[in-house]
């Protein structure tokens, strides 16, 4: 697919609270309903922010995203993650 | 006849509302001081309407639908987000300054998405709430959101001459209205990067010493790259700025305070560009 579907994912994934909620009990099945590919979907599912922001995804989005759903919700969890090289 | 009486720049970084009074040090007490003191500009200019331009950031607009530039014509509420010492639910909005705009607007070329209902974020709830409407005078608030935060931006020239047509469609409305416009927005910052924290403050003055002189073809010659080199994606907010500008073409201004540190990641820019009679005695 593409970046534009990633953040599609990660949009809903910051605004609705129904989407985290699916997104925490059964992250595949939610995931399948925005055609992501399986790549994608470990790069969301993992919080490989590196990646996301690689991808082309918006570092507004990958942020917000973190922050709403990443098990540790700081900044520093955030930036340390999002300075990781594959 | 209605009048723009001043401009002024602001920032929303969320970290500057977060925190609970108590725990205000000195640099954060100077920071909401700043704030104070435009509130207090806005009463003294009479101001009846303020025109608010911000930034979405990702949050208002999805992938769905991005407007280049948007204005609230109808219900306006927010800001969304919960701080501690800052009112949520309704904002006044002037609806037949705001529809008169939109219309002016699209009879000259300027194909304005309009809102009829809106909630909207800190970047324009904040100073709505706390520099225009802890003034009587003030009865609406006219919410405008660029394309200042999300790719594909709107051209920062875009932004200068959508200001312009502000200020022509302001002068065309017959009823007695002082109005002020404020831009809002961070200077340098890099949001969700690994930079994130990072603040180049000589680009940040550079940027307010533009404002002050009125000098928006400095800022426009830069390319959004060039802005991005300097400061970081945040700093695509200064289009806010430019459209402030565009709405007083030429004024020049004062610097009100500029602050950064590590408790927040922008860096914070405060100024005032004055209206019509103050720039005939300025």
């Amino acid at each position: 697919m593409s970046a534009h579907a990633m953040e599609s994912v990660l949009h809903d994934l910051g605004v609705k609270r129904e989407a985290r909620t699916a997104f925490g009990e059964d992250a595949p099945a939610f995931l399948k309903r925005y055609g992501v590919d399986a790549a994608e979907a470990e790069m969301i599912s993992s919080f490989d922010i590196a990646k996301l922001l690689k991808a082309g995804v918006s570092p507004l989005l990958t942020y917000g995203f973190w922050m709403m759903n990443a098990p540790v919700k700081t900044r520093a969890a955030y930036l340390e993650r999002s300075r990781e090289t594959a | 006849m209605a009048s723009i009486v001043g401009g002024f720049i602001m920032p929303h970084e969320p970290g500057v509302f977060y925190m609970p009074k108590e725990k205000w040090n000195d640099a954060q007490k100077r920071v909401r001081d700043a704030y104070e003191q435009i509130g207090r500009r806005v009463g003294e200019l009479g101001a009846t309407t303020v025109i608010v331009v911000g930034a979405d950031h990702y949050v208002l607009f999805g992938p769905g639908c991005l407007p280049s530039y948007l204005i609230g014509i109808g219900d306006v509420s927010g800001p969304y987000e919960r701080f501690p010492d800052i009112t949520q639910g309704n904002i006044p909005n002037n609806t037949a300054l705001a529809l008169h705009i939109a219309k002016y607007g699209r009879d000259n070329g300027f194909d304005w998405a309009v809102a009829k209902t809106l909630r909207v974020d800190h970047s324009i709830g904040v100073p709505a709430r706390l520099c225009g409407l802890v003034n009587e005078s003030v009865k609406g608030v006219v919410p405008v959101y660029l394309a200042s935060g999300v790719e594909p931006l709107l051209p920062m020239r875009r932004a200068y001459e959508l200001g312009q047509m502000i200020g022509k469609a302001v002068a065309a409305w017959p009823e007695d209205e002082r109005v002020v416009v404020i831009g809002s927005g961070g200077i340098s910052h890099w949001v969700g990067l690994p930079e994130m924290g990072k603040v180049n403050e000589a680009f940040d003055r550079w940027v307010m010493d533009c404002v002050v002189r009125g000098d928006a073809e400095a800022m426009l010659a830069l390319s959004d790259a060039e802005v991005f080199e300097q400061g970081g994606n945040g700093a695509w907010e200064i289009r806010n700025f430019l459209c402030m500008m565009g709405s007083l073409k030429g004024h020049k201004g004062k610097v009100i305070a500029y602050e950064q540190g590590p408790q927040w990641v922008t860096g914070l820019g405060f100024a005032e560009v004055f209206g019509e009679a103050q720039a005939a005695t300025a």
